[in-house]
């Protein structure tokens, strides 16, 4: 189990290596940020004192190894457009991000998998069906057309939940929404698949015979269905967090997602940089969360020390 | 009783009186509630099952005079004093929430704020020694006064007494001498552009004594007062440093820095203390609430989330009309939509758009009323003229070539410029709005000329660079700022017309460089106007670029708003000392 754990940090260190330097060379390859901040009547020595000010008069190389260099400090630089150090930036809008996508994941895996077993287990009947046609509506949607509506129905009609920004629950209650709408469709098609797969196999079979009760049996199925839904649902949780800036955009949540808009807008390298890599760290921690939750669901994991296919 | 306390309140049947140029109020449009997009329908079908229905709009208007009197122009020597009016009437409305779609601002600092809602911040925050009234004008606000020695180099501004600043201290010549050193030798000085004129022409400030202070340029420096950054306190200043002072600013406005969340709001409380009662807000607290989604500015509106909403376009306006509290306010020619020809930027390069006859055609075959009805749903107009009228020296009389593909044809084949084949370039902005499509319907008007133009739409971020660096060829879009036009070289110097335009660099036209010269250092206000007439006249004559659209920006406003000021091409509410809540 520690070499499997080992093995999966190290790939992970090396995807945030590649990560960083793609980000870096795609930020350098769409243009010189210094011209954006250089005064319109501005002398050329004032333009390269900007250059200077801003450290983009060094060779590219120089520029990577000083990125490499500050990046393993854990120093993000100095955001051009706000002034400011990104890291701080970042870790300011980061809460909010992770309450609005840790709430999504939290309605869409609840509601995902609920939808998913009763699906599976009424298949057939009307629940099946209403559950198969809300899971064809999440993942079918874009998510700023659920957005507007659910702002429209419950925030300028019925006027239940405010429109925008943040405060209380009541304000996080639309943007989650929206944001679980697709996993949660996911999550359900999947939840019903992977069951329905259980409910068929032998041993299911025999403890129905031996009259188990059915809240026993949904327990053993959802376990032997757990992997891919599991798999899935990391997937979905890390996907949450870089996924939000189009709900955040709607709903004028103060997330990183935001950051990273007006960083690109403003080609500020270093927020869209930091922004990048920490979604990147995000996504590749919750990866690495649920391969080692394998071997708490998967005994063949533990005994093995590998995974096994988890795909649906 | 102050005239804030009166305005004049027109109701929703009744007709809409003319908008006259800064005259402050609510300029109602009629516009079709339900325009064809699917949202829209589903937006009605939504209302009737929620209940909350809105009837539809009628034009309403509604005038609050509010600036302060005796106006005297920029560069004249004269001087006046403001006289402060009687307090206004408390309003039941405590807090009014302002949004808008970005701050991109770390900071609310009156000085170092840079980037997308300056004005409104600085406004809020800070006084200026002068500011402009509702016509553009610039009037005497925290001076009285000021002489300029016979050789212009000697500024001396005459201070306003008893203005209590945030920190409780009077303002006085030491706060303006401190706002003057922290700009010349400041940090982050370089990467200011509105303050480049200020670092490379002034050389000191002295402190005559406590409400007089002196300002020496190296050269004649005509737009001293227009670019005068507005006072920080500095005693606060100085004990708290740079760092926290920008965290925390403090000056003289009406409004007092309370908290800022980064893209999600900043907040102020009521300067209780603030020295001008008749521009003392008569509520108590401010929020601008940062809601980039146009929807969900119009949905803030609608629900009273939000008591303004800055930037919507003709088709968020659509959501609005239809409510009967809330009222859409248009301010007139706040961006003025160039198209620039870009080739005569290189004098040794030959090309067809060198021909005057050429440029002509080129405007002459857009059907620019059509567009301002149609692309912009009547949101904006056909500018007469290459200068705003808010520029000093504008023409009023001045009219553009008309719609005329008939002429075109003809002066086209004249100058051998049949088959015209021309690159145009666009971006995106929010000074002008839907570029791109206007780039295409104006290469469609051209097609209809026989002139075919290539697109090339592009993100501002890579539009500008390539604009500044002579990178593009043909024809290109561009915005401008009309406001930013209040001072006449602005539109030489600092934009597009002229040797030492930034952005191009785009004529070599000696006597338009000549007439820019000698508006750089006239100092006296009547003698700018006749440069600025001169050069306005000559950019109409030549059309380095073509004057093809002055759009509107569009303001909801909410009920409790009785009513706010503007200035002339000005595309925010107020001052927000300008605003009177219900």
């Amino acid at each position: 189990m520690l070499r499997y754990i080992l093995a999966r940090l190290a790939q992970a260190i090396l995807v945030l290596f590649v990560v960083a330097t793609v980000v870096f060379a795609l930020s350098r390859a769409s243009g010189n940020a210094a011209d954006l901040f250089i005064p319109q009547d501005a002398t050329d020595e004032t333009k390269e004192l900007v250059r200077q000010n801003l450290g983009l008069d060094k060779p590219i190389h120089e520029q990577y190894v000083e990125y490499l260099t500050n990046l393993a400090q854990g120093d993000l630089g100095e955001s051009f457009a706000y002034r400011s150090d990104v890291r701080g930036l970042i870790l300011n809008a980061l809460p909010n991000t992770i309450q609005l996508g840790v709430t999504a994941f939290v309605i869409g895996s609840f509601f995902g998998v609920a939808m998913g077993v009763l699906s599976a287990l009424r298949q057939g009947t009307w629940v099946d069906t209403v559950g198969k046609a809300l899971a064809l509506v999440g993942q079918s949607v874009p998510q700023f057309f659920v957005g507007i509506l659910l702002v429209i129905a419950f925030a300028v009609n019925i006027q239940i939940f405010p429109p925008f920004g943040k405060g209380g629950i009541d304000h996080l209650i639309l943007p989650a929404v929206t944001l679980a709408a697709y996993p949660l469709a996911s999550l359900t098609r999947l939840t019903r698949s992977a069951v329905i797969e259980v409910l068929r196999k032998d041993h299911t079979l025999f403890e129905q015979a031996k009259g188990v009760s059915a809240a026993r049996l949904v327990a053993h199925t959802l376990r032997n269905a757990s992997l891919p839904i599991v798999t899935l649902a990391g997937i979905q949780l890390g996907g949450l967090f870089s996924g939000a800036v189009i709900v955040e955009q709607i709903f004028a949540w103060p997330g990183v997602g935001q950051l990273v808009i007006q960083g690109i807008s403003s080609r500020d390298y270093n927020v869209v940089q930091g922004v990048v890599l920490v979604n990147t760290m995000i996504f590749v921690l919750v990866l690495f969360v649920v391969d080692v939750s394998y071997g708490l669901l998967d005994p063949r994991v533990r005994r093995h020390g590998r995974g096994v296919a988890t795909g649906p | 009783m102050s005239e804030f306390d009166e305005p004049v309140i027109y109701e929703h049947d009744e007709s809409m009186p003319p908008i006259e140029p800064g005259t402050f109020g609510f300029a109602m449009s009629r516009r079709s509630f339900l325009y064809g997009s699917a949202s829209a329908a589903l937006a009605a079908f939504l209302a009737a099952c929620g209940g909350a229905n809105n009837a539809t709009e009628t034009p309403t208007v509604s005038n609050a005079p509010v600036t302060t009197a005796n106006a005297i122009p920029v560069g004249s020597s004269d001087s006046s004093t403001t006289t402060a009016s009687a307090a206004r009437t408390e309003a039941k409305t405590e807090t009014l929430t302002i949004g808008v779609s970005s701050l991109q601002e770390a900071y609310v600092d009156p000085n170092w704020a840079v980037g997308g809602l300056i004005f409104p911040l600085q406004w809020a925050i800070a006084d200026f020694l002068y500011f402009p009234d509702r016509d553009g004008k610039f009037q005497p606000t925290l001076a009285t006064g000021y002489t300029l020695s016979d050789d212009k180099l000697r500024w001396t501004f005459t201070l306003r007494p008893n203005v209590t600043m945030h920190d409780g201290t009077t303002f006085g010549a030491k706060d303006v001498k401190a706002t003057i050193e922290r700009i010349v030798s400041g940090p982050n000085a370089n990467d200011y552009a509105h303050y480049v004129a200020i670092k490379s022409n002034v050389t000191g400030a002295n402190v005559i004594d406590d409400l007089t202070v002196e300002i020496v340029t190296s050269k004649p420096m005509a737009t001293l007062v227009v670019d005068m950054p507005p006072p920080i306190a500095s005693d606060y200043y100085n004990q708290v440093g740079e760092a926290e002072f920008k965290k925390n600013p403090k000056s003289t406005g009406p409004w007092k820095f309370v908290s800022q969340e980064l893209n999600a709001n900043v907040k102020y409380e009521r300067h209780e203390e603030f020295w001008d009662p008749a521009r003392k807000p008569n509520w108590k607290k401010l929020v601008y609430a940062i809601v980039p989604d146009e929807s969900a500015r119009v949905a803030g509106i609608q629900t009273g989330a939000l008591d303004i909403a800055y930037g919507l376009t003709g088709a968020g306006a659509d959501g609005i009309t239809g409510s009967n509290d809330v009222k859409l306010v248009e301010i007139t020619e706040t961006g003025l939509g160039y198209c620039m020809m870009l080739d005569n930027v290189f004098p040794d390069e030959p090309s067809p758009l060198k021909d005057l006859r050429v440029r002509k055609a080129l405007l002459m075959a857009v059907d620019r009323e059509a567009i301002a009805k149609s692309l912009y749903k009547g949101y904006a107009t056909v500018p007469q003229s290459g200068t705003p009228k808010i520029t000093p020296g504008h023409n009023p009389d001045a009219k553009t070539l008309p719609y005329d593909p008939e002429g075109a044809k003809a002066l086209l084949a004249e100058a051998g410029a049949s088959d015209l084949e021309l690159q145009l370039s666009s971006y995106t902005t929010t000074t002008v709005p839907d570029m791109p499509k206007l780039a295409e319907t104006i290469a469609q008007y051209w097609a209809q000329v026989g002139v075919k133009a290539t697109l090339n739409a592009m993100e501002t971020a890579t539009y500008l660079p390539q604009w500044r660096n002579k990178q593009l060829r043909g024809a290109a879009m561009i915005a401008g700022p009309t406001y930013f036009y209040v001072e006449p070289t602005r539109l030489s110097v600092n934009s597009f017309f002229g040797s030492k335009a930034v952005y191009t660099t785009i004529v070599g036209d000696a006597e338009l460089d000549g007439i820019v010269e000698q508006t750089i250092v006239e100092t006296d206000f009547d003698k700018r106007a006749a440069l600025g007439r001169q050069q306005a006249d000559l950019i109409d004559e030549n059309l380095y670029g073509l004057p093809m659209i002055l759009t509107s920006s569009l303001i909801a406003v909410g009920p409790n708003v009785e009513s706010f000021g503007y200035i002339i091409s000005c595309p925010y509410a107020g001052p927000t000392s300008w605003i009177l809540a219900k």
